[in-house]
């Protein structure tokens, strides 16, 4: 184990400091864990000192384990030539499969000889010792064992073309008479540039079906995209790869009837049944879901504009006439009134139709919606500016109201003061004071607030 | 053992012929694996401007277990510098050629993990940091007494 020659150069953390070569049967001190060879760590305690020759701390030969089992296979799995290479052994192997090699298939072991040649031990090729050839019945050296068999004329060998269908088997020395007459042998040449073409097919056929699987997992990955992508469009998907075949003749024929209703003006509500009309209301593609209006409101619509609708409140009906007809939705629809107006935009998701369709639908809803809020806003507007000038007037009429009823009071009171102070011998007072005089003017108001007679309230 | 000295000294060897010696310090021969001889030089300010050493090392089978035995050549005209530590003849008082175990924090003597080349440079700077040139006290009577082999002599310890 100490002779062997490495292959690479080892990994320098793989080397005993001692000697220098990577480690055999590595050891790791318990106490600072440097790591050796047994046989050098155990060599320098006994020869030299107690201690761990890297860092000198003291150690003693119970502080030494074996490493690390990883330390043990690195070193282990190093790969190492053959001891016997000086001897012609060109075998390299890891370090742990050496003595089996040498012990076992190691053909340049020396061993003792058992075929009474007079030399001790020799390679197992003993060149002592001769075998007799049970072909040619010649004898050779057993070193020449695999060398006979190569050239002996005598042994039976096949076709060199076996391999492209020739049976002919015979002795070595017959065979270049086969070879003169051999079929194969006259085509040799196309032979060569067959096994070349089959070669190149072979390498093309690999690489055809390594491409066929890459697209095969490239369609796998595909079809989950697009489940994930139908799971995620919902009801959509379907409809948007229904939209790109032609569609049918049905769709225009289902149009018709709402299209030609919708365009007579003069007919008459009560003509048409509302509840047998509304679930065969068809939807044209070409309009969102928001442009579509509830039948009743269209009916409504292809009527003519009355002035006097009974919905219309009787305080707004004043006031909603000079602006409503220059609305835009108002003249594309004539829906009048708000509470119409939130009936209509809340039509119901149009399923049949492609997404981008859905969403121009409810992104029209959104902007009718918008609209119809702005003009809410601003009737409300008005109808609040309108009431509270009423108000306002309202207010200024009682307040004149109260101010010509304070001047009567005002009048009034007045003439009761000049009764009682001014001209006091004219009317006995019901009620004196102990003293004898009034203390002030106020309270003699009060008191002849009390007393004041019923009649003189009714001049007011 | 015998082959884990040679092959240790072997890889030594092959290691200066290829990554070279420290400055200062040359491999003048190296025939075999019992003896080695270099030359050696102090570099920069010293007491030793331009001379040249040359020391002896010689191994035993049990290398790099026991030290090598290392001494100046002192014969076919070289000298041995004048230092303390450095007797006459060419012997050295010097830790790290010591084989004896001595308390692990008194000195820095030879461990096999230490190399021919880490020798020479503890001497190198051995050399450099001398303050004054002159012989152990002890020259006289040592060279009277000493072995052949430097490592056969007893060294005082504490030199």
């Amino acid at each position: 184990m100490n002779s062997l020659t490495y292959v690479d150069p080892p990994n320098q953390n793989l080397v005993c400091c001692i000697c220098r070569m990577p480690f055999v049967d590595p050891c790791t001190n318990k106490t600072c864990s440097h790591t050796f060879c047994r046989e050098c760590i155990v060599q320098s305690l006994i020869r030299h000192s107690p201690q761990c020759p890297i860092d000198r701390s003291p150690l003693r030969m119970e502080d030494i384990c074996p490493a690390d089992p990883i330390v043990r296979s690195l070193v282990d799995e190093l790969l190492v030539k053959c001891s016997n290479e000086s001897a012609g052994c060109s075998y390299t192997c890891q370090r742990q499969l050496l003595d089996v090699h040498i012990k076992n298939d190691c053909l340049y072991t020396l061993v003792p000889c058992k075929d009474g040649c007079s030399q001790e031990t020799h390679n197992s090729n003993c060149t002592g010792k001769y075998f007799k050839c049970e072909a040619c019945e010649t004898e050779h050296p057993c070193s020449a064992r695999v060398e006979h068999a190569s050239c002996c004329y005598a042994v039976r060998v096949r076709c060199p073309h076996e391999p492209h269908g020739c049976p002919w088997e015979g002795r070595r020395k017959d065979l270049p008479t086969h070879t003169s007459a051999c079929p194969y042998e006259a085509i040799k040449g196309f032979f060569a540039i067959h096994d070349i073409q089959k070669a190149a097919l072979n390498d093309e056929n690999t690489l055809l079906k390594h491409k066929i699987d890459t697209l095969e997992s490239q369609l796998r990955i595909a079809q989950f995209e697009l489940h994930c992508a139908e799971s995620a469009l919902g009801p959509w998907f379907r409809n948007s790869r229904s939209r790109s075949i032609p569609p049918s003749s049905q769709l225009p024929t289902q149009l018709q009837p709402s299209s030609a209703f919708t365009s007579r003006p003069s007919i008459s509500p009560t003509d048409v049944s509302i509840t047998q009309y509304f679930p065969d209301m068809p939807v044209n593609d070409s309009y969102g879901p928001a442009s579509y209006a509830p039948p009743e409101d269209e009916l409504w619509a292809s009527l003519p504009p009355a002035p006097e609708r009974p919905e219309l409140p009787s305080s707004m009906q004043s006031m909603s006439h000079p602006w409503i007809p220059n609305q835009n939705w108002q003249s594309n629809s004539y829906l009048p009134t708000g509470t119409r107006l939130n009936q209509n935009v809340v039509a119901p998701l149009n399923l049949n139709t492609t997404l981008e369709g859905t969403m121009e639908g409810l992104r029209e809803s959104i902007s009718v919606l918008s609209t119809s809020l702005d003009s809410l806003g601003r009737r409300s507007d008005i109808a609040l500016t309108n009431e509270t000038l009423r108000l306002n007037e309202e207010v200024m009429s009682l307040r004149v109201t109260m101010h010509g009823l304070r001047m009567q009071v005002h009048t009034i009171m007045m003439d009761r003061n000049a009764q009682v102070t001014g001209h006091g011998p004219g009317i006995e007072p019901l009620f004196m004071p102990p003293d004898g005089q009034w203390p002030s003017p106020i309270p003699n108001r009060l008191y002849a607030m009390q007393n004041a007679p019923p009649n003189s309230i009714t001049k007011l | 053992m015998a082959s884990i000295s040679s092959r240790r000294l072997a890889k030594e060897l092959m290691e200066i012929k290829n990554d070279g010696c420290p400055v200062g310090i040359d491999l003048v021969k190296a025939d075999d694996f019992s003896t080695w001889w270099f030359t050696i030089e102090v570099m920069g300010e010293s007491l030793y401007p331009n001379e040249k050493f040359t020391l002896q090392f010689r191994f035993d089978q049990q290398y790099p277990i026991s030290s090598p035995a290392v001494q100046f050549v002192v014969t076919d005209g070289r000298e041995a510098p004048v230092h303390p530590h450095v007797y006459s003849n060419g012997h050295l008082i010097a830790l790290i050629l010591s084989c004896r175990y001595v308390h692990p924090f008194l000195g820095n003597e030879w461990s096999p993990v230490l190399s021919v080349v880490a020798v020479c440079v503890t001497l190198q700077s051995m050399l450099a940091s001398c303050k004054e040139k002159q012989r152990p006290v002890d020259n006289d009577r040592y060279i009277k007494h000493a072995p052949e082999n430097p490592k056969k002599a007893s060294f005082p310890l504490n030199a």
